[in-house]
């Protein structure tokens, strides 16, 4: 399967698209219909005899034919037909129907898009304003250009474990989270600066800013932010009520904003308020009693990890008491608050007048136009094309006034000069820290309310730092793409004879260097014998610490290094040396201090993580992550992971039980007199025959009648528990989820002996495995953080008692007897791992820079400058440059003199 | 088309650079300054401040407590881990205040989220858009020109959130010499609102790093050097700014390493001695140079640890926690009360003062700007922190 279709199909099969919560097609049918001047009577979701003839009518006009069943591809289709409705009332406005200057061409692009190519400007140039929106607006979608990253496809997380682990354990996690954002950021830089459909990402940085979200304030989920962002990407041009209804239920936003610990008995009112006051009405639109109440219909939302971020709503601590919202009342739930919500008269105008902001104007509004584009959102029951169609289409778009009224953010700054230019820095891996540096750190805003625009674009901090990425941008030589982007970077991470190394750089009064060294082991000696030194290499595209101060490290800017020539010797290590420490200002060390970081190193055919190395310094370094290097010295690797994997797991054994860490999750303190004891003990990585789960939970039981059980919940299985069917005669939980309780006796209740019975073969010896395998995980458990820090040693001593009588009821137990388990085995599975640094590794390799759309073929800044003589008069260079005439004091024609006005900072 | 002065929130930072300050701001006092010390990762305020005569503390902490010989009295009741000798000279002379059981409601336990409520004078319930002092402080003095209107020395600049003021980052002395001034300087003035902004921004910026710099360059150089690690660092370039003369209300700087879960005493140990070294040298830089009666320094953390210590020798994140005041104008002592060891809610102490407090007597007495965004935090305890 091609990996252009595998990342398509994938993104539905992550977003697991759920029906319930969504604008009914019938609704959005029939506002679009409407719209489009086919009389559909009331948008009530009915699709009666008149909503189907005027789809008929529709259809026949555009000469399509309607099959009979309402779908998605009916509402694409309709958004369709309604564009192009809108078009031809657009080609009979005076102001629409104009052809576009250059002028207009850049305006729109740079506001729509990023940046402004002359190749684009150029295609632009004559075509209406009318027929340009259109066909920008047509080519909105939801796939992506740039293949995503291997993490997020990967839903087995250890997420739901991680606070087991000690705290070696969870740096490594961390790290390991760390890479997989950054990744994640680079992807989408990739995406930004490739993309052909640039309008796509211009409404998902709005969207990031509207819904925002800290990636390190959520515990480093670097999974949910990916699957918020493809959530974004799938309904963000659809409705915004549905839009709404999904952020409510987005583990990313809903760990941000304490959602998950909202419950019932106390109701965490930060979700309740953001969403009324940031996403959907606005400030002083309601009172603090609707916050109340507000929360209250929230309450209950809950996220399983174990599921790859499944969210749920649990029934128990959801309030289902009758709340007064807005002068209605009700026993609502988050969708009907979201459905009061949209009643109200701001709905409609404050998401209007934040667009507006994006698009039009950050300084000037029109509030006839404004209060015309809000009628027609709501008409269109918060259709989000129909709000972009009028917003771009509403005259102030289009008039002088509104010119260069919007300060270019640090990514209209970096990306679209990129873009612009098609000239992308040598060191352009290290695009997001230029961004962070200039106070936009993609997945890092500073706060629910998004990026302070505007005037917070040019902080007297960021406008220091503007000023001197515009002056190194186009003052450097021109980039050498032509030697890096014709490689296959796969080929050449399968290149036996070459050495990469992907490292970070802190700068101070220059970059470091390093040699990469190959050692062999003397015999009887406590040093290596170093049998190959590589040339010094500099680090080159650093963090620039004497004039931006130290980074946070899920910042560093990593980079990949190559050494062509890798000599074919015998080695045991693979040692990086760090030459040229030098610190400090007089402010410390944080006044600028230069430091190399390794990632990893690729010699020969293995991979060698510098976190599993040792580090040999002359200070304490980092002793949790070995290749970050302080201080000179070295960071020496011996075990590499082979780059092709033999096989994903070792060799199975018939009827062994197999796992990697078994978690106490919570335990009650066994108290006879109560009717349920209960021990919860996580499971990570179980095999066991054809079984696989990755993650699962299971609930020792037992009641005061002296009845002990085993019980499994659907839910708390990370695929499916069972490989064949459910019994007939399992219980169910509150939230519908199916549950059996395997009984060790005495007297086994006739439903629970059913429940076993009626498994299949091969998953009664699956349970029976468990029970079987149950003292050693209790044993397992113990060595694991949860334990010590949950009071896991009272729990267990309070059962001692009732362990000895399940270990005793075993030994006779028909698990034993029928099912016999040859033996229990707690093994770290290092496949998976290295499965994940490889796929990590293999994308970062994916080193060949982007290449821009509309790539200007700009091997050196002389010839780019020609070419812009050639395609632009005198007198449309600054037009197609700058959004308003230049205030240099000598006004020129020169590109380069231009992008230095201050005017270049805005759009 | 018409102008509206305020479109809405998003936009106002265009306009509001442009703005008269408020009149009420007019009889503030310049020349003060505070310097703001962040215990970064959450200090254990119960054994930094230690509650010595209550049984409870030895119950709570079994193998944390602080015992006789580690420790010093500073009241009946109350006394200071001995890492923080060096800060016996600034309690004896009474310019050293230890104030209570600050905190906020609805306690948020991730250190991110938490440390954002701090800089913004937010709680559980939402935190602020804009750093807690940023607004008032750019109000300050109506008319005078300030060198910046704070320079953090670490590099953080979460607490200066501001679409105004000149809020700079400096992470050493050399650095501004070496960055050149904003390239958009041209002395027009246009049509164009956004681009207004933009020069005004520019020309504010250009003229504050010409004055540092100059400042910088024609003070004679003195050995600032002060002990305690990277504070100490840090507080020797805060003292080098303030000897060269640069006008700023604000200086932040930062500690890090509080986040204690394991293996506390020795680390807490040494955060504590490197507390107490630099904030001791800094105080004597700061009557060398005839400034400590216009310095307040305050200490200020994400939240407390909690009471009940865990099972690897340190402490999890809790509630409520004492910070420290000092300056020459201090008036010393111990305020506020003391959280219950007994009514603790999940292992941690209730807090006894809004943090929110501090900030508004800062703002109302130090910098005598009575009508700020805090005013309905006000409270009795402190009216005697000043002599």
């Amino acid at each position: 399967m091609s990996k252009l279709f595998r990342y398509f199909a994938s993104i539905f099969f992550i977003l697991a698209a759920g029906s319930g919560h969504a604008e009914s097609i019938e609704k959005r049918t029939q506002s679009f219909l409407n719209l489009s001047g086919y009389d559909a009577g009331p948008v009530d979701g009915i699709a009666g005899p008149r909503t189907l003839r005027s789809i008929t009518a529709a259809y026949d006009a555009a000469g399509l034919t309607f099959d009979g069943t309402l779908d998605r591809t009916d509402v694409a289709q309709l958004r369709q037909i309604y564009l192009s409705e809108m078009r031809r009332t657009w080609r009979a406005d005076t102001v629409l129907s104009r052809p576009m200057d250059v002028a207009d061409a850049r305006h729109f692009l740079e506001r729509t898009g990023l940046g402004a190519n002359p190749v684009e400007i150029q295609k632009l140039v004559g075509v209406s304003r009318a027929d340009a929106i259109f066909d920008l607006l047509s080519g909105m979608e939801s796939g992506v250009q740039t293949p995503l990253p291997d993490f997020i496809f990967d839903t087995d997380t250890e997420y739901w474990i991680r606070w087991d682990y000690d705290e070696p354990g969870r740096q490594a996690f961390r790290v390991t989270r760390d890479r997989e954002i950054s990744e994640f950021r680079t992807w989408w830089i990739r995406e930004m600066i490739a993309t052909t459909a640039p309008q796509n990402e211009r409404l998902m940085l709005f969207w990031t800013d509207h819904f925002p979200v800290e990636y390190s304030a959520i515990d480093e989920e670097a999974f949910s932010i990916a699957k918020q962002h493809l959530m974004l990407r799938e309904y963000g041009f659809g409705n915004f009520k549905t839009l709404i209804k999904n952020i409510l239920r987005d583990p990313a936003m809903l760990s941000y904003l304490n959602g998950e610990n909202s419950n019932k008995k106390s109701p965490n009112e930060n979700l309740a308020r953001e969403l009324m006051e940031l996403f959907v009405l606005g400030e002083g639109t309601y009172d603090e009693d609707t916050v109340k109440a507000a929360a209250k219909a929230l309450t209950g939302k809950r996220v399983n990890r174990m599921k790859g971020f499944e969210y749920y709503l649990h029934p128990r601590r959801h309030d289902q008491s009758v709340k007064s919202l807005f002068g209605q009342k009700g026993r609502f739930d988050g969708d009907d608050l979201v459905d009061i919500l949209f009643d109200q008269p701001s709905a409609s105008h404050f998401l209007t007048q934040k667009m507006w902001s994006y698009y039009v104007s950050e300084t000037e509004q029109n509030q006839a136009e404004l209060d015309h584009i809000a009628q027609a959102f709501r008409r269109s029951n918060f259709e989000i094309s129909v709000l972009m169609a009028e917003l771009l289409a509403t005259p102030s778009f289009w008039t002088e006034q509104t010119r260069g009224t919007i300060v270019k953010s640090p990514v209209d700054l970096v990306i679209g000069s990129i873009r612009s230019t098609g000239h992308v820095p040598v060191g352009w891996q290290s695009t997001a820290s230029a961004m962070a540096n200039l106070g936009q750190n993609l997945f890092e805003p500073p706060n629910i309310a998004g990026w302070t625009r505007g005037a917070g674009w040019v902080t007297p901090a960021n406008l220091l730092n503007r000023t001197k990425f515009v002056a190194d941008f186009f003052s450097k030589e021109g980039s050498s793409i032509a030697d890096l982007a014709v490689e296959n970077p796969e080929m050449m991470f399968n290149q036996p004879e070459t050495i990469l190394i992907r490292y970070g750089a802190e700068n101070f009064e220059g970059p470091p260097k390093f040699q990469v060294k190959l050692q062999r082991k003397k015999d009887g000696k406590s040093w290596a014998e170093t049998v190959w030194r590589s040339d010094v290499i500099t680090a080159k595209g650093g963090h620039d610490t004497e004039l931006f101060g130290r980074i946070e490290r899920s910042e560093i800017p990593w980079m990949i290094a190559e050494i062509k020539t890798f000599p074919d010797i015998d080695f045991d290590y693979v040692t990086v040396e760090f030459m040229n420490d030098h610190c400090c200002g007089s402010g410390g060390s944080d006044g600028g201090d230069r430091n190399l970081f390794i990632d990893w190193v690729k010699a020969g055919e293995m991979l060698y993580m510098a976190q599993d190395g040792e580090q040999i310094s002359n200070c304490k370094g980092d002793q949790r992550n070995p290749g970050m290097l302080y201080c000179s010295g070295m960071v020496k690797m011996s075990s590499g992971m082979p780059l092709r994997p033999s096989s994903p797991s070792g060799p199975e054994i018939e009827n062994q039980l197999t796992l990697e860490r078994v978690a106490f999750l919570h335990g009650d303190t066994y108290d006879p007199q109560v009717d349920w004891n209960e021990i919860s003990l996580g499971l990570l990585n179980l095999r066991f025959n054809a079984h696989q789960q990755f993650g699962m939970r299971i609930n020792l039981i037992a009641e005061d009648n002296n009845e002990i059980f085993l019980e499994f919940n659907a839910s708390d299985c990370s695929d499916s528990c069972l490989q064949g069917k459910w019994p007939g005669a399992s219980h169910s939980d509150r939230s519908g989820n199916k549950i059996i309780q395997i009984s060790l006796g005495p007297r086994e209740p006739g439903q629970s002996r059913q429940q076993f019975e009626q498994l299949s073969p091969a998953d009664r010896h699956f349970v029976s495995a468990i029970w079987q395998a149950l003292p050693e995980l209790l044993l397992e458990m113990q060595t694991g953080r949860n334990f010590i820090r949950r009071d896991g040693a009272v729990v267990l001593a309070s059962w001692e008692d009732k362990i000895t009588q399940i270990q005793r009821r075993l030994r006779n137990s028909r698990y034993v007897i029928r099912y016999p388990v040859p033996e229990v085995v707690i093994a770290k599975d290092h496949s998976k791992k290295a499965g994940g640094m490889m796929s990590m590794a293999m994308s970062a390799i994916q080193y060949t820079p982007p290449v821009p759309a509309a790539h200007f073929l700009a091997e050196t800044q002389q010839h780019w400058e020609r070419k812009m003589g050639e395609t632009f008069s005198k007198a449309d260079m600054a037009a197609a440059i700058l959004a308003i005439a230049p205030i240099s004091a000598v006004p020129s024609d020169q590109p380069i003199t231009l992008m230095k006005d201050p005017v270049y900072h805005l759009k | 088309m018409h102008r509206r002065n305020f479109f809405n929130a998003l936009l106002s930072g265009l306009i509001l650079p442009l703005a008269p300050r408020q009149l009420a701001a007019a009889a503030a006092k310049t020349g003060r300054r505070i310097v703001l010390i962040e215990l970064s990762g959450a200090n254990d305020g119960l054994n930094t401040v230690i509650p010595f005569a209550d049984d409870r503390y030895y119950a709570l902490r079994p193998s944390l407590a602080i015992g006789k010989t580690d420790r010093f009295q500073i009241s009946n009741t109350l006394a200071l881990h001995s890492a923080l000798e060096n800060l016996g000279s600034l309690w004896e002379r009474g310019e050293m205040a230890v104030i209570q059981g600050l905190g906020y409601p609805g306690a948020n336990r991730s250190h991110f989220k938490s440390i954002a409520l701090w800089e913004t004078g937010g709680d559980g319930s939402g935190s602020g858009k804009t750093g807690w002092l940023t607004e008032d402080i750019e109000g300050l003095g109506a008319g005078h020109e300030f060198d910046a209107h704070g320079i953090s020395l670490d590099g953080g600049m979460g607490i200066f959130t501001s679409q105004n003021g000149v809020w700079l980052s400096m992470t050493s002395a050399e650095q501004f010499k070496r960055l050149s001034k904003a390239d958009l300087s041209a002395q027009t003035t246009s049509k164009n609102p956004a681009l207004n902004m933009l020069l005004s921004r520019a020309a504010a910026l250009n003229s504050s790093m010409e004055r540092i710099t100059r400042k910088l360059n024609s003070s004679y150089s003195r050995d600032f050097r002060i002990r305690g690690g990277d504070l100490g660092r840090q507080l020797s370039l805060a003292s080098t700014l303030i000897a060269a003369g640069i006008d700023t209300p604000v200086l932040k700087v930062k500690i890090d390493g509080f986040d204690t879960h394991e293996d506390q005493p020795w680390r807490h140990q040494r955060l504590l001695e490197n507390l107490g070294r630099a904030l001791e040298g800094f105080a004597r830089q700061m009557r060398r140079l005839g400034e400590w009666d216009n310095t307040l320094v305050f200490t200020y953390s994400e939240f407390g640890r909690r009471a009940v210590e865990n099972a690897t020798r340190g402490t999890d994140h809790g509630t409520a926690a004492p910070h420290f005041i000092a300056g020459g104008a201090i008036n010393g002592g111990i305020y506020g009360q003391h959280p219950s060891l007994t009514l603790l809610i999940d292992g941690d102490m209730q807090y006894t003062m809004d943090y929110r407090s501090v900030y508004e007597w800062i703002l109302s007495q130090w910098f005598e700007l009575e009508h700020n965004r805090f005013k309905d935090y006000r409270t009795a305890e402190l009216q005697n922190l000043m002599t």
